[in-house]
């Protein structure tokens, strides 16, 4: 992985909120095709390392690059384009129609809801609601949809996008577990079809079975960055997430366990 | 406290004067408290004997003889401010300020209420009961035979002159029963709001107006030179399209706010624009 | 939809031409008739029409902005602002001097108001921190009003004012349609195109940006567009309220919730609304003719309690 090949990059990211200090000197390149899970602690700066991937934070220092482009200098479509972002417990203000809040991905292609959209929009569309077998739900206002179904249909509104880096912020919490493998499962399929995919999670069972590189955030610093096997070793989550782990390996896969709080940390 | 030592000298003074026969109970610090019964006051008081007037009194839109208002202490209505001026006499409208009179009354301080005129009769009775309060009956039956000397010569006595209206701000109009009626008819004119159902302070729309088609409009030509949100009626592209065809007659609002012997300003304009 | 609504409001305009104390004003003779509809009936018809239109927007442009269904001019204090900011050019005479004076004064206190509303809002667009400040900025304004009546030299300034400010478009001139109706349209123009990124904050102002929204120019934008149009409204007007809240209210459920698809049909509502409106107070049997905004707000009150009631029970309640 070349400096040149990353879909997006961090350089020497700094954010503060105030005077505290949220990310501290952070490197990052992210590749196409590649799912990267971004897991720590609370508060290690997982949501604010996305939010400036995704271009919504300014940096104290360092800036994020698109395809080698400082995003900083490219505009709000180009930006919106390239790059969709699905917030943390994402939620709608009004009882939308699930196809019309799906189609709201399609606004960085220029769609306007209330003009008949063309049809690579609607193909679109249509296709993330397939991605998230949503077709049968399409019609209904999301105030009649379950939980589950809802978080289908904000996933649907990210892939409708069909950017090139795709930025989920925590995807599966409160979902049952039918729901969060099925999640992970249309991340990776978004990976396989050349996205670069950075997803926050704080399972780590589900980062190591899904994704091909896991970043582990701790004290606004990186303290790992690689394979499942490499990243979730024993010497590094127990020391950022000050836990004591079970590391149990299922089929291959490093699940590890948090067994108790390690108190002289 | 100076309050309380003036309260109690012009209680004492109170007592002193109710022992002494009525006609030595001519008041030497009067105070009026309504713009009309102060343009009556300014007319029958004696010099020195009228202490206090209505601050409204002042307002030359207003008031006929603000300039002679001018000259003395402007009131609003606080009892402080009524004390600070030592009356032994407040005359005050009969229908409101309930209050204030109570609180005058506690003090020990003289009331005299009188009606509210609507019409030049009206008037007459009200200049009567002033002047004897005054002790002022010479200077009141001068006023009055002058008024009704004026009344006499200005009066229409000819066939009807047609239709008027009075316009003022806020598409208010004077109808039935009201001053401005009693003198349209003097004049010689049939109001056309009275004509219309409209009670003494109606109001009308631009739209009715135009369709009565009346021979005169009756407005104060000067309504907008004071900064007023709803005189703008007065200038309305429709009204001056009517004024091409019906005659203008320009009363300003202090002719006409009171009854009293200013009214025959207003008789006087209207037989102006008759002609 | 569109279509048919703007058949309503065109039918409105027509019957408001042909209502009126005089009703078939040509029978009084050819130039009384025309003088009465050309300077009359038309531009209070072309004004109810086109505050009516800009109010309903507004309260669209409003709701949409501040994710709120309670959004409206009125209840949030803009357009009390804007009559505060009007009722300062006329008692200082500067209306009198310079006759755009009063609609950029109006424009300039509902800009404020917003600005303010969006400043304050920006954070948590809950249902009573919206009304709070609603209260706050109309308590303000009130107090604001009274201070400049008590500085007039007018003794009538607070009966007129008080009129004024109960709303009403009874004998409006050409004039007043001359200064204000440019203003509107502009204000007009400039939020109906904003309809995609108000569909974009439905899923809240983060992922608007990350949609392609610019928030701050959009803000700017919707700031300067509002305020053109309920300052412009307002001070021909004075306070007509509620048709903001009403409007929106009546064709949501029909667009399937989408804040920019409501745009041109609370548009159109509105200018029938107020159309409509004012032809009944012309028609009901009241000794003088009932202030447009005091009918406005009789009806429109009770919607008000109506969507609080159901913002409480709907899940996007806060």
């Amino acid at each position: 992985m070349t400096v040149t090949a990353a879909a997006i990059a961090v350089r020497g990211l700094v954010s503060r909120r105030g005077p505290a200090v949220i990310l501290d000197g952070i490197d990052l390149a992210f590749a196409s095709g590649e799912v990267t899970a971004i897991v720590g602690p609370n508060g290690a700066g997982k949501t604010t390392l996305l939010r400036h991937l995704a271009g919504l934070d300014v940096p104290a220092a360092g800036q994020v690059e698109l395809r080698g482009q400082p995003l900083g200098s490219l505009g709000p479509a180009i930006r919106a384009w390239s790059i969709a972002y699905l917030p943390q417990a994402a939620s709608a203000y009004w009882p939308l129609r699930a196809r019309d809040l799906v189609a709201l991905g399609r606004l960085p292609h220029g769609a306007d809801l209330s003009r008949p959209t063309n049809t690579r929009d609607s193909e679109a569309v249509q296709r993330a609601l397939h991605r998230v077998d949503g077709l049968r739900l399409a019609e209904r206002p999301i105030d009649t949809l379950s939980q589950g179904e809802r978080a289908r249909m904000m996933m649907a509104r990210a892939l409708a996008t069909e950017a090139a880096v795709l930025l989920a912020d925590e995807p599966v919490a409160s979902l049952d577990p039918a729901y969060a493998l099925e999640t992970m499962g249309i991340l990776r399929a978004e990976a396989a079809r050349g996205a670069c995919v950075i997803v926050v999670l704080h399972d780590l069972g589900l980062a190591a079975r899904f994704a091909d590189r896991i970043v582990v955030l701790a004290n606004h610093k990186v303290a790992a960055d690689g394979p499942p096997a490499m990243a979730l070793a024993a010497g590094v989550i127990d020391a950022a997430y000050g836990v004591t782990f079970r590391h149990v390996t299922v089929d291959g896969v490093p699940q590890p366990v948090a067994w108790e709080r390690r108190d002289n940390y | 406290m100076a309050l309380r030592r003036t309260l109690s000298r012009i209680s004492s003074l109170v007592l002193l004067l109710a022992a002494l026969p009525a006609a030595a109970q001519v008041p030497q610090r009067v105070v009026t408290l309504n713009l009309c019964l102060d343009q009556m006051a300014l007319r029958l008081a004696a010099p020195g004997q009228l202490v206090g007037v209505s601050y409204l009194s002042q307002d030359p839109h207003l008031s006929v003889l603000a300039d002679r208002a001018a000259a003395i202490e402007p009131v609003r209505e606080s009892v402080e401010t009524i004390l600070t001026l030592r009356p032994d006499l407040v005359i005050l409208g009969k229908d409101s300020h309930a209050r204030l009179k109570r609180l005058l009354r506690d003090a020990d301080i003289r009331v005299l209420e009188l009606p509210w005129a609507t019409s030049i009769e009206e008037a007459e009775t009200v200049i009567e009961q002033m002047a004897v309060a005054l002790g002022r009956e010479g200077a009141g039956r001068t006023l009055i035979a002058g008024m009704r000397e004026q009344r006499r010569r200005l009066t229409w006595t000819g066939a009807s002159l047609g239709t008027a209206i009075h316009l003022e701000a806020n598409r208010g109009t004077s109808g039935k029963g009201s001053l401005m009626d009693e003198l349209l008819r003097l004049s010689g004119f049939r109001n056309l709001a009275a004509d219309l159902g409209i009670g003494s302070f109606g109001r009308v729309s631009l739209e009715t107006v135009l369709a009565g088609q009346p021979d005169l409009l009756v407005l104060d030509g000067a309504a907008n030179a004071s900064p007023a949100r709803a005189t703008e009626f007065v200038g309305h592209h429709a009204l001056l399209a009517l004024a091409g065809k019906a005659k203008l007659a320009s009363v300003p609002t202090r002719y006409s706010i009171c009854a009293g012997p200013d009214n025959f300003e207003v008789m006087r304009l209207l037989a102006e624009a008759r002609r | 939809m569109n279509r048919w609504l703007l058949l309503l409001v065109a039918m409105l305009y027509l019957v408001s031409l042909a209502v009126g104390p005089a009703w078939w004003p040509w029978r009084l003779g050819t130039e009384v008739g025309w003088t009465i509809v050309w300077e009359l009936r038309v531009p209070r018809a072309t004004l109810g029409m086109l505050i009516g239109g800009v109010l309903g927007l507004s309260g669209a442009v409003l709701q949409g902005w501040l994710r709120n269904p309670l959004a409206e001019p009125g209840v949030i204090g803009v357009s009390a602002c804007a009559g505060f900011a009007a009722v300062c050019a006329f008692y200082s005479g500067l209306a009198a001097a310079f006759v755009l004076a009063l609609p950029l004064a109006g424009i300039a206190g509902a800009a404020l108001a917003v600005a303010l509303l969006m400043g304050a809002v920006r954070a948590g667009t809950g249902t009573v921190s919206l009304l709070l400040m609603g209260v706050a900025i109309n308590a303000i304004a009130a107090a604001l009003i009274s201070l400049v009546l008590a500085l007039s030299p007018n003794p009538f300034a607070y009966q007129e004012i008080s009129l004024w400010l109960a709303g009403s478009i009874v004998d409006r001139d050409l004039r007043y349609l001359a200064i204000a109706a440019p203003f509107m349209i502009l204000g007009a123009a400039i939020v109906l195109g904003a309809g995609r990124w108000l569909d974009a904050l439905s899923l809240g102002e983060d992922t608007a940006r990350s949609l392609g929204a610019d928030t701050r120019s959009l803000g700017l934008r919707l700031t300067l567009g509002v305020g053109l149009m309920v300052g412009a409204a307002t001070s021909v007007a004075g306070v007509v309220g509620f048709v903001g809240l009403i409007a929106p209210h009546l064709v949501r459920a029909r667009v399937a919730f989408r804040p920019g698809a409501t745009l041109v049909p609370s548009m159109l509502v509105g200018a029938a609304l107020v159309l409509g409106a004012d032809i009944v107070v012309r028609l009901l049997p009241t000794a003088s003719e009932l202030q447009l905004g005091v009918f406005t707000s009789l009806v429109g009150a009770p919607f008000l309690v109506r969507a609080v009631r159901k913002a409480h029970a709907a899940w996007l309640a806060t």
